[in-house]
């Protein structure tokens, strides 16, 4: 059902330039302040976010040939799930949008067809794995929801106004 | 490719994982720390699971033509047995929801509501992941134990 998809890649982009534009208004340092979050910091949790996407876009560019656009569009980096890559909001905010774009155009691009198909892929500890590419795309975008969460959690032990959350609202 | 199977998984992960969220919070938390008010969205782990117990089943009533429930204060609830109980209805009702849902229904747009069937379903799903990201939040905050959230996790063994 590629409507459903498009509409969790709509809401996803949607809801990261919401989120961006709260933490445009916040300082440099809040951002990266200890929290005791599972990722750290508000970048912390983000940065997890990214790497997150951008391996699974990698993994079904690598078997979907329709997605040959992605891979040369992908950031560069060394896999850490709990490193921070893009050290500040400046540096991570042009790369969270081109991979929302991404995340769009793939879902777009991918025909329903492919949604039962068997993914094949290595994980990051080099295992062979399979998965059903539809249930890939949910969980994407489950991950995505989950750690906005956590981000709203802290934002508000921060005392930081937010309220992006709400999927049904926004269309 | 049809709408009803990824939304049936959607709500199954849902149910699950709240429900894990709820053995793990009366596993590992007082009494006192469920009702304890915290810098968080809804002020407490009581505040914030009953949320969203009371969102599935506001959505789940006007899903059914029926009017939405009304909300108890959250301080009427005086333990964790008491809120879980709550908790446990409208879990209840997700699955009953998820059993007798047929693909057509899914496309009817509904009156008075943004959305269709499936579009609200959605929502659900993903509102509880949501809060379920916040309550981890609180339970680190509270120094207690988590599990693993992720989706692909809950579906291990189902490729």
């Amino acid at each position: 059902m590629k409507e459903l998809f498009e509409l969790l890649a709509e809401y996803n982009a949607k809801t990261n330039q919401e989120l961006l534009g709260i933490l445009g208004a916040q300082t440099p340092e809040l951002l990266s302040r200890p929290a005791g979050a599972y990722h750290g910091s508000i970048l912390g949790v983000l940065n997890h976010l990214l790497q997150a996407d951008a391996i699974w876009l990698r993994r079904l560019a690598h078997q979907l040939p329709e997605l040959g656009f992605v891979p040369p569009e992908l950031p560069a980096f060394k896999v850490g799930l709990k490193d921070v890559v893009w050290d500040s909001l400046p540096v991570f905010q042009p790369v969270r949008e081109k991979v929302d774009e991404l995340l769009r155009r793939a879902v777009r691009e991918m025909a329903p067809a492919r949604y039962p198909e068997i993914l094949e892929y290595r994980n990051i500890k080099g295992e062979a794995q399979r998965k059903v590419i539809w249930r890939i795309l949910l969980h994407v975008f489950n991950h995505q929801t989950h750690h906005r969460g956590q981000v709203a959690a802290l934002l508000d032990q921060f005392d930081v106004a937010n309220d992006y959350s709400n999927l049904i609202w926004k269309f | 490719m049809e709408a009803l199977p990824i939304l049936r998984t959607m709500l199954h992960y849902h149910a699950a994982a709240t429900r894990r969220t709820w053995d793990l919070v009366q596993g590992s938390v007082s009494e006192e720390e469920f009702r304890r008010e915290l810098d968080f969205s809804w002020g407490s782990l009581r505040n914030e699971l009953l949320h969203v117990a009371f969102v599935d089943r506001s959505w789940l009533a006007l899903l059914r033509g029926e009017p939405e429930p009304p909300d108890d204060p959250f301080e009427s609830f005086r333990s964790m047995a008491q809120a879980r109980a709550v908790a446990d209805a409208s879990l209840a009702e997700v699955e009953f929801c998820i059993a007798g849902l047929t693909a057509g229904e899914l496309e009817v747009a509904l009156p008075g509501l943004d959305g269709t069937r499936w579009q609200i379903l959605l929502h659900v799903a993903n509102h509880g992941t949501d809060h379920r990201g916040r309550i981890i939040c609180q339970l680190k905050a509270l120094g207690k134990p988590d599990f693993e959230q992720d989706l692909v996790h809950h579906l291990r063994g189902r490729f």
